[in-house]
């Protein structure tokens, strides 16, 4: 069963100027995100996802194909993870 | 039990943010904390501390996410209880008996050591679910996996964002 990914427990996310301002509490950091990862990180709020199923939603925020997004998404999973952003569900 | 609803929504959409036909790279960056600037005298002074006060003892394999600065553990297939730390998994700044870039060296998850020299890297080694913390010196090299090598201390993994972001 693919990775399915949530927001961390605790995190907060504040929209500041053209950006967003994240503090997550698992790293203790505050962070600067654009708003393609701020976009990630809502979709994961509605409900977990995984790589392929938040592909399908942003493409349709977007209008560019799911495989077109894939490669970006791809890059994206580590920084959020390492930042203490979100958090990998355990495979049920 | 898993986490189905998360109370993080802002009053602004992000997703009404994104520009229809264009999705720019994701991007994190971490800002440098005026508390830990005050603190910090030195771009080490995280690490420092942490070798000065070592985290004790040294936690075994773990299997799950946690906040040690950390190294993946491979495998080859057919014997999956074998376990192996790849040296071009470790970071260049490193000094002391590890395995070169072209080595893996065989880890036992039951010591938390090493248990043999290191040896050309297996072919077909395949990463593993578990990981082996590693120790750091006061100046930020690797000294040790675990509880082999000597010196050193285990060190949280936002100690070494602060300190590779110092």
């Amino acid at each position: 069963m693919p990775t399915r990914y949530v927001p961390a427990p605790g995190l907060l996310i504040e929209a500041l100027g053209d950006g967003w301002a994240a503090f997550s509490p698992l790293s203790g950091e505050t962070m600067l995100l654009n708003d393609e990862s701020a976009a990630i990180i809502e979709l994961l709020s509605e409900r977990p996802q995984d790589h392929s199923s938040l592909c399908m939603a942003l493409s349709a925020d977007t209008g560019l194909e799911p495989h077109e997004l894939g490669a970006r998404i791809d890059d994206a999973w580590p920084k959020l993870l390492e930042g203490g952003l979100i958090v990998a569900l355990a495979a049920s | 039990m898993e986490q189905d609803k998360h109370d993080i929504k802002p009053a602004v959409s992000a997703r009404r943010r994104l520009i229809r036909g264009a999705f720019a790279a994701p991007t994190v960056l971490t800002l440098y904390s005026g508390g830990a600037m005050a603190a910090n005298s030195s771009a080490l002074r995280c690490v420092v501390n942490q070798n000065n006060v070592p985290v004790s003892p040294v936690p075994l394999v773990s299997t799950t996410n946690s906040t040690y600065f950390r190294v993946q553990l491979h495998a080859v297939s057919t014997s999956p209880a074998v376990l192996y730390v790849r040296g071009d998994s470790l970071p260049a700044a490193r000094i002391g008996t590890l395995p070169t870039n072209s080595q893996a060296q065989v880890f036992s998850i039951t010591s938390n050591t090493f248990t043999a020299a290191p040896v050309a890297t297996p072919a077909n080694l395949a990463a593993q679910n578990q990981w082996a913390v590693l120790r750091v010196d006061s100046t930020g090299n690797v000294v040790g996996v675990g509880a082999s090598g000597s010196g050193g201390s285990a060190i949280f993994q936002s100690c070494w964002t602060s300190f590779v972001a110092g």
